[in-house]
């Protein structure tokens, strides 16, 4: 029956222990212009703001999706990608508890936090109300 | 069931060809599917997958079929869901499709459209949803991107039925949407030799070999298969190509491909919509980020739980039940049935068949007419309204901790929930989990640890009216067997753990017609798939008793309950009738309440709870996970259930 049918198949591997205890103790570590794994050149189209990690941007931010963090599984980035979530493509951070939720084109796309913890982005100067 | 379509008839050549709707999920498919035909609907599997499709003879042109699609994410598909899609573009004598994308988000649409353009398809793009297009300030200029496309874009509220003829109007015109997708020199290459080896070896007879070698190259299983069949001994060449290319970039082909659609449907977007500044958040955004709220979610939780309780457990299973049960079958159709037997065949096996203690008529029909279409009719009610308002995917949301628990995601609450309704129908929609882990595994839980609304009623009737302490340890005991069976299933079933990513549809009121049209559709999906698992199970019942085999079951487990569980023998017997009908053991227990103490109850009704699923949700789990799995199940169930009977009967001893 087609109760709810959103989301694809996606396979993501668990990282060895030490690796995944280095990435928790850094998810909220803001980093500048490259991710954790090194070697990745900011795209030439992105600021030089800061990159941080989308599971610890604040509630109301305005967001923009810098890139994925390199050690992200390959068909969890098609996934969030077919939602919309591609790179330079502006959010708004709803909702950090119980999972993280973003705005993406009047969407709105619910992430468990090990995967937003994979995902960089950088703010956006909040929008004046009209 | 065949679905091919039937030979075509020389006076109408374009004989039941047929027109998919195709689109995202939650986009409003299947009201616009309602709308565009009449009240015949078939449910059904899509042929060759697990995946549930509807089809039916469109209401303007009773020559062509109309197949809703199940929804995708994208293409190349990944999920069940997707792959039956794709099956369906394959494998339909396709006229044409319409594409129904979400006005509100025109970028995921055209994502969706590139890829159905360098199919070749033929189409109409109906932009629904433009109501709420409207009211979030999104304007689409639909002639302009009709223009670009060079196909129909007609703005639809399907919903509201308007845009409707419009819509119907555009089909006759229909036709395949000019590319919009551009790779770089590199991959444009790749591309070229992949759809001129298609070409050669596996031309398609509708769909363009570009957009297969696209669909090959991203790794669409579907399309791999498909190609396979058709290259024969020149396939290896076919996968050589890819893994060259695939080698070549930076970063894997699939990736490359898929962000080109992203950035044509991007670009193209930006030029033919527009986005007016809104003042506020409209109510139903705010309504839905309060039922994912990390406090409030909680209360409106347990208020649609106890409004979904007062409907299914308690209209439901209490008085449609008593109406069906006791009234129409107990002292009308059943006496009927029985008197016409036995005085048409006499006494004898032919009458027992029918109407004895393991009836077909007494006990099979019944069951499945009288107790268990009630309970799932006024579920499926529920269930459409749930998944209607947009509340489902939150609940999953808020699950989501429990679950992971588990090794599953939020996902699997639906079956779970399900689950206390009809095990058997539970089992059934543990397809719309992703993989045969996430299945495999909720399908075990619900059978060892997830009481059936019938035999919730019992247990909680009697074993309340009884003792309210018991009670509490029977809940406590089940819910701790859940979770730690569900802990050790996570760690030691095969793979990983999903994270959940899903879409939180907007919240909206659930429109009447439609829920009534998916009820209707699931109710008779029920009886065409479940009875017939009833009757067989009662058949298999009815013929071990005529065997001898179920009182000799019966006798030796007797020195089991006795000794190991503390019960009277009688108890035996009560265990083999719960797995006909997992109330009838727990009402067969209760027979004896006059000689059980209240520790004798706990220890019977916990047993008897996990002890094994009815006979036609074992019957349901080998449909779906095969005879050794099954097998397999029962024999982890049967013990752990014993064992569990026993620890807590020594336990209940020494402390209560
Ligand atoms: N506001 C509005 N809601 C719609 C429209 N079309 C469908 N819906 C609602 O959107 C939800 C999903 O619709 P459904 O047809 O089940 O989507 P499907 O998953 O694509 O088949 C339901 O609650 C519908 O009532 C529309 O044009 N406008």
């Amino acid at each position: 029956m087609t109760i709810e049918t959103s989301g694809a198949a996606i396979a993501r591997p668990l990282p060895a222990a030490p690796h995944f205890l280095f990435r928790w103790a850094t998810l909220l570590m803001p980093h500048t212009a490259r991710g954790p794994a090194g070697g990745h050149q900011p795209t030439p189209t992105m600021s030089n703001r800061e990159h941080l990690r989308l599971i610890g941007v604040p509630v109301g931010s305005r967001i923009r999706l810098a890139e994925f963090d390199a050690a992200i599984d390959p068909l969890q980035r098609e996934q969030l990608l077919a939602y919309g979530l591609s790179i330079g493509h502006p959010l708004e951070v709803l909702q950090q508890h119980p999972l993280t939720v973003v705005l993406c084109d009047h969407v709105e796309i619910a992430l468990e936090h090990v995967v937003a913890g994979d995902l960089w982005v950088e703010k956006l100067p909040s929008r004046g109300r009209t | 069931m065949d679905l091919s379509p039937p030979p075509l008839s020389p006076e109408s050549p374009l004989d039941h060809t047929s027109m998919l709707l195709v689109g995202h999920p939650n986009v409003g498919k299947s009201v616009l599917f309602h709308r565009l035909t009449g009240t015949y609907v078939n449910v059904s599997n899509y042929p060759g997958t697990t995946v549930e499709v509807s089809r039916a003879t469109a209401r303007f042109d009773r020559a062509i079929s109309l197949l809703d699609t199940p929804g995708v994410l994208s293409l190349p598909g990944r999920s069940d869901d997707e792959r039956a899609t794709m099956r369906a573009l394959l494998n339909e004598e396709l006229r044409l499709a319409v594409q129904v994308g979400d006005a509100k988000n025109l970028r995921r649409t055209l994502t969706l459209t590139a890829m159905l353009a360098e199919l070749g398809v033929p189409m109409v793009l109906a932009l629904n949803m433009s109501d709420e297009a409207a009211a979030h300030g999104v304007a689409v200029d639909h002639k302009a991107l009709g223009e670009v496309l060079r196909i129909p874009v007609v703005p639809t509220i399907a919903t509201g039925g308007s845009g409707m003829q419009p819509l119907i109007d555009a089909l006759a015109v229909a036709r395949a949407p000019a590319p919009l997708l551009h790779y770089d020199d590199a991959t444009e290459a790749i591309l070229r030799s992949t759809t001129a080896f298609v070409e050669e070896h596996a031309p398609h007879p509708r769909l363009a070999s570009r957009g297969l070698a696209i669909l090959f190259l991203g790794g669409d299983s579907e399309v791999e298969d498909w190609l396979q069949a058709r290259c024969g001994v020149h396939y290896p060449e076919l996968l050589a190509l890819r893994s060259e290319a695939d080698g070549a970039g930076s970063e894997p082909l699939a990736a490359r491909l898929a962000a080109e659609r992203g950035r044509a449907a991007d670009a193209l977007s930006k030029t033919v919509m527009d986005q007016h500044a809104r003042a506020r958040r409209p109510m139903a955004q705010r309504l839905g980020q309060l039922a994912v709220h990390r406090l409030w979610g909680w209360p409106i939780l347990l208020a649609v739980l106890f409004v979904v309780y007062e409907l299914v457990g308690v209209f439901g299973a209490e008085t449609l039940v008593g109406l069906f049960e006791e009234k129409l079958f107990g002292e009308i159709l059943n006496p009927a049935v029985t008197d016409f037997f036995t005085g048409a065949f006499g006494q004898g096996w032919f009458t027992d068949l029918f109407v004895g203690q393991y009836g077909l008529w007494t006990m099979g029909m019944t069951y499945a007419l009288a107790l268990i279409l009630p309970i799932v009719t006024t579920f499926f009610l529920a269930f459409g309204v749930l998944e209607d308002s947009g509340y489902f995917s939150r609940l999953s949301v808020i699950a989501n901790r429990m679950f992971a628990l588990l090794g599953l995601n939020g996902r699997a609450v639906l079956p779970m929930v399900l689950g206390l309704g009809c095990v058997t129908m539970a089992t059934l929609t543990t397809r719309i989990l992703h993989t045969r882990r996430e299945r495999l595994i909720t399908t075990f839980l619900m059978a060892l640890a997830i009481p059936c609304s019938a035999q919730l009623g019992v247990v909680l009737g009697l074993l309340g009216g009884m003792t309210f302490g018991g009670t509490v340890i029977w809940a406590v005991t089940i819910l701790f067997v859940l979770l730690f069976t569900g802990w050790l299933a996570g760690k030691l079933v095969k793979g990983r753990r999903i994270p959940l990513v899903t879409e939180l549809p907007p919240m909206r009121l659930p429109v009447l017609g439609n829920v009534m049209k998916k009820t209707g559709g699931r109710l008779k999906w029920y009886l065409i798939e479940v009875i017939p698992l009833f009757l067989l199970g009662t058949f298999i019942m009815f013929m071990l008793d005529r065997l001898g085999v179920l009182p000799w079951i019966i006798r030796a487990g007797e020195p089991l309950v006795t000794g190991w569980l503390g019960l009277p023998p009688e108890a035996s017997a009560a265990f083999v009738m719960g797995f006909l009908r997992r109330d009838f053991g727990a009402t067969g227990l209760f027979a004896l309440s006059g000689q059980l103490s209240a520790e004798q109850a706990v220890v019977g009704m916990v047993t008897l709870t996990l002890f094994v699923p009815c006979i036609a949700s074992m019957m349901m789990i080998i449909k779906e996970q095969g005879a050794r799995t099954a097998a397999l199940m029962l024999a982890m169930i049967i013990p752990t259930a014993f064992l569990v009977g026993g620890i807590l009967h020594q336990l209940l001893r020494i402390f209560w």
